[in-house]
């Protein structure tokens, strides 16, 4: 385009026409089109190159003036996830991205999550890379070089900053005449916005609801109505998608629906056709959105400031009446709570309406008069419960077991590895649902809603109730599953208050029952919790990152609060698992101890010096965890005589276990045992091949029992004599529950099995996970509510009027037959009394009793 | 003509024949022009097409046109090609094999004076000294030229690239090896397809006489061109969109800083140029920019001030009413009556002038006598009596340093509109072309420019009273300027321009068309 210069805009010159109103020029210096960028170049007018910002740039700063006030930021800024959170490398230093105005911005004047930012704007989130398209964030900023100073209207959200860059946002009180030119920019790209993308008149009360972001900013800047005529045509609507209604008619081409299916999620499903003012949102090469790629994880809604892409009524309206019926069929006295009711919680506010929405059904108010028991100790959960008012007792029931901590078995467990099972103990327990409380067996712990939440462990990591819950007056809790806990935790506002309560009324609990400490006294174990409770660090670990490596030096002992870790080990330069640790769990008591082996030489009669790490320990996912530093536990051994008695023995056997974990290391053998991850089954399917005649009457039992589809495939790993078939194995420590956007797939009441209900969407996420390919994909017909409220096939109508079901994918995986009898069929079918339900533990046990008699 | 040709191809063929009216085909000096599966026809008219369709049909050869008919007689004769029409590479040749060196080269562009020709008007020298110093990340540096010309009204590197292609490719392997690059394209608009083949041969010749591949001329130096027809529309000729095309993505511009010099294509420093820019390199280099720096036009009332800075020549397309349209190669600064008058003899059917765009519709329309409270007074006031109130168009210097001062734009497409023209249509028009060529990025150039087309729209339609527009334009011009002042690129920033400056110096204009009512 060969444009050419421009002379300063003069447009409001005497003309012919009389001018009631002589308006300034918004330029305040002359700057030509096409003339190079502010701050091209640095001060001396030398070309500066835009590199890739590095960590080190995290901590270089800069100094600039916005509206009126010094500012100094660092150079660059940690990557966020879209809840906040900071973004890490495998070694875990922080993901730099370079700082923006708005960013400085922010630093300056947003003190606190929630607060108002000082700089209206509609594309632009932090956690998403910036494209500076809604021009709404505009701020004048001012270059100073040699050759004097030039200023410009420029997109905060992408202009990086610079030392001495001066900087007038719209909210300006230094220089209200840039803060009026700001505004008077600002607010007519917001008129011409709102002419054909407004709300209509009827959709203005849902719009209301899903905090419709264009309508916000227009009622910030004072923006009442359009001096623009409104679109005369509209640009229609996409309903081909079950789940996500498109209005093609409010969509302001922000581009966070692409950036949040292809950036945040990785689907590359959106894109853009056409171009000009005929520019639309386009799903594959501008496919209905039903019929395109799309997999409706939902980012795309989730994303939107507008009303262009919501949830389908009839899709939450599904969601809800599926549970609806869940709640009839078990006599339930719960209701649901709809994201309209949620919102208006104090502990809700910041989650965007349409991920609530999207979760539609994932809250359930219950009414609990006294003596009614909330949950029972041992039973398999997925939610958490928030406590709205009322009083709770806390207790073991005695009948059952409880939830412990306990050294793993075999190499894991010397290697400093625990392990959550459910065991018939007497005494005190640790409750997971409690944050770890300890609690002696006929101790009873009350609980209120300034507890604000209870059983978050079990609704994370999916282990048994840990204890029973019954309401002691007119209790009210919120009941709600894992992925509304999760944005609870991500979302500030609400992460604020649960930290807060986490940090007054659960960390010492949590510190008490530290495994190290068992050995020390009731008062001793209080006087550690309470030294450490204010100096150890709340740490957040991002998927795949390193928490230490094998070799490391070992100072350090950590306790999952949340999420999975991965212990793996380097062997001959294999990288084997060892274990997954669910939350709750320790590691790492090496770390603590240091020096210690030396102070207690004498009383051990050696000197034993702590080594390295002895494996790698990864976080799987979202991983919270609380470090102790060793010094800090050291101080304490040091201090306290009496606790320095009784850690002695502890010391000891550390020091022991440590010393023959690393002679272990170089002496134990490569199993496929090991590594398969056997050692976590609950229920292999396990086939005698002595026996076994290969006449697959287990598959053929299999899928007659499940509408066709088998759920076993009769190859796998061969121990022996023995086949483990391709099948479920019910882990102890269920790595697909992980991640599931609409928690479609867990593992319920007391029994083993995983059970993926049928409202899975279909995305593959459980199969991915599963590290053992026992969960399939399969065509199943699509089922929906029609306007009776009944389920009903949903059919396609062919060109020749036949109709066709329209076949939607699922995750199928083993329910252990759990849906007809409970009896596996697979083993019951088979004549030759070939195949066997058996733990993995007990397979090792048959195996190497086999090997050694050879 | 585009609605009678659709319905009579809809009549005789169905779905078959596709009739569509597009932005720009780039042959102005020949309009109204069409191409039909790719072959050119210019100064059509229905009954051409109509033929041209049916002989395609029935597999009959029917004569289309060339843009040969207007670059041959071009051919070796203008001041661009020191070669005279075949290109020998010397000036490249003495480069490689006698020592030549970047800061040699660059100080015969500065001093030549050399400004770039795309529009914008920023100096050669600079910009090849500033890729000269940038760092690569990986090593490697790029030249493009830019040939994707699609200015309305703009059409002089279509005949130079045709009539002296080796000129654009002896200054681009120059440039490539002064920045440090060994890899270039020149991006070509699709529209011109015989450019294309011609720059493809040109690139084969250049090869084989050893001035282009690998050890250029025996040396150690290397140079790889290639041609780049583009795959879009006006937008892929912003520079920064250009690159986005290059690198496959969808043609937007990019939020600058940082510029291209340094973070060009695949993110490495990137020299892009217009055609002409790199065309004129051979001449400047011949006698170290002696004789560039001599030329143009200094004696004008106008020009006096600036003096020894106006140097050089340059290639105008001029269009319109005027009695022989076509690309010029004349001195920088002659006045825009002399280019009317000497060069295409006078306005045509002798009709006086109404109005010129001077920059194609960027610059907007310009009355024939500018009042001078629209032009930059400090400027003026050494040139002018203090008693003159309107500046004849036709005094205007094309020069682009002069226009800075006085303030107007001045670009390489100029339009001139006889007193027959219906000024306010010819606005829409070109409010129409920027509205439909917006890549849609940005909302203040997306919506924008719609807005204001569709006022314009309803002014021609005779849909606004006269108390109408007093509210009307006020709102247009706010809408011109934040446009101009919050658009990413030079597309929005210069859409509101034909109606903005219709409304400024039309304004008698915009109450006929109130009254109309």
């Amino acid at each position: 385009m060969n444009s050419s210069d421009t002379p300063k805009p003069d447009p409001f010159s005497s003309t012919g026409i009389d001018l009631s109103m002589a308006l300034p020029s918004l330029l305040n210096t002359e700057v030509r089109i096409d003339d190079e960028a502010l701050f091209a170049r640095d001060f001396d007018g030398h070309l500066v190159r835009v590199e890739k910002v590095t960590a080190a740039e995290l901590d270089e700063t800069v100094t600039l003036t916005i509206d009126g006030t010094p500012v100094t930021v660092p150079v660059a800024v940690p990557k966020r996830d879209s809840q906040g959170k900071v973004l890490r490398d495998n070694d875990g230093t922080p993901i730099p991205r370079p700082t923006t105005i708005y960013d400085a911005t922010s630093t300056a004047f947003v003190t606190r999550p929630g607060q108002a930012h000082p700089i209206p704007t509609l594309c632009h989130k932090e956690h998403l890379p910036p494209v500076g398209v809604c021009r709404v964030c505009m701020v004048e900023v001012t270059e100073m070089t040699r050759r004097g100073s030039r200023s410009k209207l420029v997109p905060s959200c992408v202009q990086r900053v610079t030392d001495g860059m001066i900087v007038n946002t719209v909210s300006s009180r230094n220089d209200t005449d840039a803060a009026e030119r700001v505004r008077r920019a600002a607010s007519t790209i917001v008129e011409l916005l709102i002419a054909d993308h407004a709300p209509s008149k009827d959709a203005a009360s849902e719009s209301a609801k899903i905090n419709n972001e264009l309508v916000d900013v227009a009622n910030r800047l004072g923006v009442k109505q359009s001096r623009f005529e409104p679109s005369k045509s509209s640009r229609g609507k996409d309903l081909s998608s079950q789940m996500i209604a498109v209005n093609h008619d409010e969509c302001i081409l922000c581009s966070r629906c692409i950036r949040g299916c292809s950036g945040i999620k990785l689907n590359h499903v959106i894109g853009k056709s056409g171009k000009g003012y005929e520019t639309q949102i386009a799903f594959d090469l501008n496919d209905p959105m039903g019929q395109s790629s799309c997999v409706s994880c939902g980012e795309c809604a989730v994303s939107c400031p507008t009303g262009a892409l919501q949830f389908q009524p009839s899709f939450i309206e599904t969601q809800i009446k599926r549970v609806k019926d869940d709640l009839l069929e078990d006599g339930s006295d719960g209701e649901i709570v709809t994201a309209d009711d949620l919102v208006q919680y104090p502990l809700f506010q910041g989650i965007p309406y349409k991920f609530l929405q999207f979760n539609g059904a994932a809250v359930v108010r219950r009414t609990l008069t006294p003596g009614q028991t909330l949950c029972t100790e041992g039973e398999y959960g997925s939610t958490a419960f928030v406590i709205l008012r009322g009083e709770f007792e806390v207790f073991l029931s005695t009948a059952r077991g409880a939830v412990r901590n306990r050294r793993a078995d075999g190499i894991w467990g010397w290697l400093g590895g625990l392990k959550t099972v459910v065991e018939a103990v007497g005494g005190r327990a640790h409750l997971s649902d409690l944050s770890g409380v300890a609690i002696d067996e006929d101790q009873r712990i009350l609980v209120n809603a300034e507890d604000v939440i209870l059983g978050e462990m079990t609704c994370l990591n999916r282990y048994p109730r840990s204890a029973t819950v019954v309401a002691t007056k007119p209790a009210e809790v919120l009941e709600i599953k894992r992925n509304v806990l999760y944005m609870l935790q991500r979302n500030e506002v609400s992460r604020e208050i649960l930290d807060h309560v986490y940090r007054k009324r659960s960390l010492q609990n949590q510190l008490m029952s530290l495994p190290i400490l068992e050995s020390l006294s009731q008062e001793d174990r209080k006087r550690v919790a309470e030294a450490l409770r204010d100096r150890v660090d709340l740490i957040s670990v991002d998927p795949g990152q390193v928490i230490f490596r094998q070799g490391d030096p070992a100072d350090n002992y950590y306790v999952t609060r949340l999420g999975f870790v991965k212990i793996t080990q380097q062997f001959k330069g294999d990288e084997r698992v060892l274990n997954y640790l669910a939350p709750g769990n320790a590691f790492g008591e090496i770390g603590l101890l240091g020096d210690l082996g030396r102070m207690f030489a004498e009383e051990l009669g050696t000197d034993i010096q702590p080594g390295a790490r002895t494996a790698t320990c990864t976080a799987l996912d979202h991983v919270e965890l609380i470090r102790i530093r060793g010094k800090h536990f050291r101080e304490l051994v040091r201090k306290f005589p009496t606790i320095r008695a009784s850690m002695i023995q502890t010391v000891g056997e550390l020091l022991k276990r440590d010393v023959q974990s690393r002679r272990q290391l170089q002496e134990v053998q490569a199993e496929d045992f090991l590594e398969q991850g056997l050692y976590l089954a609950q229920s292999l399917l396990v086939l005698d091949l002595e026996r076994c005649t290969r006449c697959d009457e287990c598959t053929k039992a299999c899928a007659d029992t499940h509408d066709g589809v088998t759920r076993l495939v009769r190859d796998g790993l061969r121990f022996d004599k023995f086949l483990v078939a391709s099948s479920c194995r019910s882990c102890m420590d269920p790595y697909c529950l992980v991640g599931c956007p609409v928690d479609a797939i867990h593992r319920n009441g007391d029994s083993l099995e995983i059970a993926i209900e049928d409202y899975c969407i279909g995305c593959g996420l459980c199969a991915d996970n599963c590290p053992y390919g026992n969960i399939n994909m399969h065509g199943f017909p699509k089922q929906e509510v029609d306007e009776k409220g009944r389920l009903q096939t949903v059919y396609q109508t062919r060109r020749d009027g036949s109709k066709k079901a329209v076949v939607q994918q699922r995750a199928t995986t083993c329910d252990l037959c759990r849906s007809i009898d409970g009896t596996p069929s697979c083993v019951y079918a088979c004549p030759h009394d070939a195949a066997f339900r058996m733990t993995g533990p007990e397979l090792y046990e048959i195996t190497s009793r086999q090997s050694q008699t050879k | 003509m585009v609605e009678q040709l659709s319905a009579w191809a809809k009549n005789q063929f169905g779905d078959h024949v596709e009739v569509r009216g597009v932005s720009c085909l780039g042959r102005c000096d020949r309009a109204p022009a069409a191409m039909i599966n790719e072959k050119l026809y210019a100064c059509v008219n229905g009954r051409r097409i109509e033929d041209a369709v049916l002989a395609g049909i029935n597999d009959r050869k029917t004569p289309s046109d060339s843009d040969w008919d207007t670059a041959k007689p071009n051919q070796g004769k203008w001041d661009i090609d020191p070669y005279g029409g075949e290109g020998k590479y010397d000036i490249v040749r003495r480069y490689v094999t006698k020592g030549g060196t970047p800061d040699e080269v660059i100080a015969a562009l500065e001093k030549a004076g050399l400004l770039g020709m795309g529009g914008a008007g920023g100096r050669a020298y600079l910009k090849w000294s500033d890729v000269r110093e940038a760092k690569a990340s990986n090593n490697q540096k790029y030249v493009v030229c830019n040939a994707d010309e699609s200015e309305p009204g703009t059409f002089k590197d279509r005949d130079i690239l045709l009539a002296a292609p080796h000129t654009v490719i002896e200054g681009m392997i120059l440039a490539g090896l002064v920045v440090g690059a060994n890899q270039g394209w020149i991006y070509v608009r699709h529209e011109y397809p015989e450019q294309i083949e011609r720059c493809r041969a040109e690139i084969k010749r250049a090869e084989e006489l050893g001035a282009l591949g690998t050890g250029i001329f025996n040396s150690k130096s290397s140079m790889k061109l290639e041609v780049f027809p583009s795959p879009g529309g006006y937008i892929c000729g912003e520079q920064t969109a250009l690159i986005e095309a290059m690198e496959n993505k969808r043609a937007e511009p990019r939020n600058r800083p940082p510029e291209l010099m340094t973070n060009g294509l695949h993110d490495q420093p990137t020299l892009l140029s217009n055609v002409e820019t790199f065309a004129w390199v051979p001449a400047i280099l011949k006698d170290s920019g002696d004789w560039f720096a001599s030329q143009g036009e200094r004696t004008g009332p106008m020009t006096r001030d600036l003096g020894e800075s106006i140097k050089g020549k340059r290639l105008f397309s001029i269009s319109g009413d005027v009695k022989r349209p076509g690309v010029y190669e004349v001195a920088t600064g002659i006045t825009l009556g002399e280019l009317i008058d000497t060069h295409c003899q006078g306005m045509l059917d002798g009709q006086a002038i109404a109005a010129v765009a001077l920059s194609g519709p960027s610059g907007g329309l310009l009355p024939a006598k500018i009042p001078i409270e629209h032009l930059n007074r400090r400027g003026l006031e050494n040139c002018i009596d203090s008693s003159v109130t309107h500046i004849d168009i036709r005094d205007l210097p094309l020069d682009i340093q002069v226009s800075r001062v006085l303030g107007y734009m001045l670009g390489a497409g100029i339009v001139v509109y006889g007193d027959k023209c219906d000024l306010l249509a010819e606005a829409v028009a070109n409010s129409r072309f920027y509205r439909n060529e917006s890549c849609g990025k940005c909302v203040p150039c997306r919506l924008g420019s719609k807005k204001i087309t569709d006022m314009g729209e309803r002014l021609l339609a005779a849909d606004v009273d006269a108390n109408e527009l007093t509210t009307m334009y006020p709102v247009i011009m706010e809408l011109s300027a934040v446009m101009q002042a919050t658009s990413i690129c030079g597309l929005g920033q210069v859409a509101s321009n034909p109606l903005q400056s219709f409304l400024k110096y039309f304004p008698h204009l915009a109450e006929d068309a109130c009254r109309k009512r």
